[in-house]
C-alpha cells in the first residue's frame, strides 16, 4: 500500500494551520473546519507525504523516520508507522493508494 | 441611572411600553413584557444595571408576548420575540423569564460574530478571569453561583465573551441560571442571595435565577485577563482536587465549547489559540462547595 495526500488538486497545506500543544499540534483545516490533534509522529508523516510528489510506501516512511530518530528500533517503528498511517487514512488526512 | 432607581411601576410600565433598556457589558438590550407579573423579578435580578439612555443604539430589541388566538385564555402561552423573529417555539406563561434570559442568549450567540463566545462561566478575582466550560449537569452554574456569594466578581455564567483583538474577557453579569437541585443548595449556602420563584417543567428541568452581586455588575465594564482554565465537574462523594490538563487537550475543550468557532474561522482558530497559551488548565472534580472555593482562592493566590 502506498500513501498519498487526499485532498486531491492542492497540496495540503493550502489553508492548513498549525498549533503547538504539549501532545504534539493542532492541525486546523480552514476549508473544513476541521480541527484535530495530531501527535509528533503523525505530524512528521502528514509533512513527508505532502513534500513527496510520488506517494510514500509503508517502508519508505518508516525509513524516513528512522533516519531522523535513529535510535527508533526498527520493527517499533514498523508498527508504529503504520498505526499512524491507519489513523490518518480514516480522517482521511491522507489517502491509501494502490501501487 | 439603574433600574434599582426606577420604582416597580415605572418598570411595568416601560416593560408594557418602549421597553426596559439595560446595559449588559458591551451589549444594550430593551425588553418588552405582555406579562406585568415579570416586573418586580426583573427588578430584582437586573437592580444593579445601568439603563440605557432613549438615544443610545440597542443590540438586542427582544419580547415576550401573549400566544396567539385561544392559547391567550387557554394555557395561556409566551413568545420570545427579537427584531419581530420568533426563534423558538412558545412555552407556557409561567416560563417567560427565564425564556428572556435563553432568549437573550440566543442573540448574543446568533448575532455576536465580532467576538469569541463561550458556552462557559466565568468569574474574575480583580481582573483575572477562570473560565470554565462544561457540559450541562456538571455542576458549572452551582460552582458559580457559589463562587460570586463568596467574593468572585461574576462575569458570566452562561457565555463567556471574549474579545478578539486583546484577549480579554468581557462581563455581562446578567443573573445565574439555576438547575433542579442546584436551586436548593444554593439557597442553603447562600440564603442572602435573591432567587426568583422555582419555575417547574422547563426543558432543563426546574429553573430559578439568581441575580449578580451589586459588585459585579458595578464592575461591568472592568475587562478580566483570562488566566486559568477549568473543567469543573460534580460528582457527589468526591474529594477535592484540581488536575493539570495537557495545552492540546485543552484546546479541544475550549473549541467544542466555541459556540462560534466555525463561524470565526481562522479568526477563531487564532483566538482559541491565544487563550490556550495564556491560561493555565485544569480538570477539576469536587462534592463540596466550600471545599472547591477554598481551592480556587487557593489558585487565585498563588501567583
Amino acid at each position: 500500500m502506498f500513501y498519498s495526500i487526499a485532498t486531491g488538486e492542492r497540496r495540503s497545506s493550502e489553508g492548513v494551520f498549525w498549533k503547538e500543544v504539549d501532545e504534539g499540534w493542532i492541525r486546523y483545516e480552514e476549508h473544513s473546519g476541521n480541527t484535530q490533534l495530531i501527535n509528533p509522529l503523525a505530524r512528521f508523516i502528514i509533512d513527508l507525504i505532502d513534500r513527496s510528489v510520488e506517494p510514500l510506501s509503508i517502508p519508505d516512511i518508516a525509513n524516513e523516520v528512522l533516519l531522523a530518530e535513529p535510535d527508533t528500533e526498527p520493527s517499533t517503528c514498523l508498527v508504529e508507522v503504520e498505526a499512524v498511517l491507519r489513523t490518518l487514512s480514516e480522517a482521511q488526512l491522507i489517502l491509501a493508494v494502490r501501487p | 441611572m439603574i433600574v434599582n432607581n426606577l420604582s416597580i411601576g415605572e418598570i411595568r410600565n416601560r416593560l408594557s411600553g418602549d421597553g426596559l433598556r439595560i446595559a449588559s457589558g458591551p451589549f444594550n438590550c430593551r425588553i418588552q413584557s405582555a406579562f406585568p407579573e415579570l416586573a418586580q423579578d426583573l427588578a430584582r435580578l437586573y437592580a444593579h444595571h445601568s439603563l440605557v439612555p432613549d438615544d443610545t443604539f440597542i443590540d438586542f430589541h427582544v419580547a415576550v408576548q401573549v400566544g396567539y388566538g385561544l392559547r391567550r385564555w387557554l394555557r395561556p402561552q409566551a413568545r420570545f420575540v427579537v427584531d419581530g423573529i420568533e426563534p423558538f417555539t412558545p412555552l407556557p406563561r409561567a416560563q417567560a423569564l427565564p425564556m428572556i434570559e435563553w432568549g437573550m442568549n440566543w442573540c448574543i450567540t446568533a448575532y455576536s460574530q465580532n467576538v469569541l463566545i463561550l458556552h462557559a462561566a466565568a468569574v474574575a478575582r480583580g481582573n483575572r478571569a477562570i473560565i470554565m466550560p462544561a457540559p450541562p449537569g456538571s455542576g458549572k452554574s452551582t460552582l458559580c453561583a457559589a463562587l460570586v456569594n463568596r467574593g468572585w466578581r461574576l462575569l458570566s455564567d452562561e457565555l463567556t465573551i471574549i474579545r478578539l483583538d486583546t484577549g480579554e474577557v468581557s462581563g455581562l453579569a446578567r443573573p445565574v441560571n439555576l438547575k433542579n437541585k442546584s436551586i436548593d443548595i444554593i439557597r442553603a449556602f447562600a440564603p442572602d442571595a435573591f432567587l426568583t420563584q422555582p419555575v417547574l417543567d422547563t426543558t432543563k428541568g426546574t429553573v430559578a435565577l439568581m441575580a449578580p452581586s451589586a459588585e459585579s455588575v458595578r464592575d461591568i465594564e472592568q475587562l478580566a485577563m483570562p488566566c486559568w482554565m477549568i473543567l469543573p465537574r460534580y460528582r457527589p462523594g468526591a474529594s477535592t482536587s484540581l488536575t493539570p490538563m495537557k495545552t492540546g487537550a485543552a484546546f479541544l475543550q475550549i473549541a467544542d465549547n466555541a459556540m462560534n468557532y466555525h463561524v470565526l474561522g481562522i479568526k477563531g482558530f487564532k483566538a482559541v489559540g491565544h487563550l490556550v497559551d495564556r491560561c493555565k488548565h485544569f480538570n477539576f472534580e469536587y462534592s463540596q462547595l466550600d471545599e472547591a472555593i477554598a481551592r480556587f482562592d487557593h489558585l487565585a493566590s498563588e501567583d
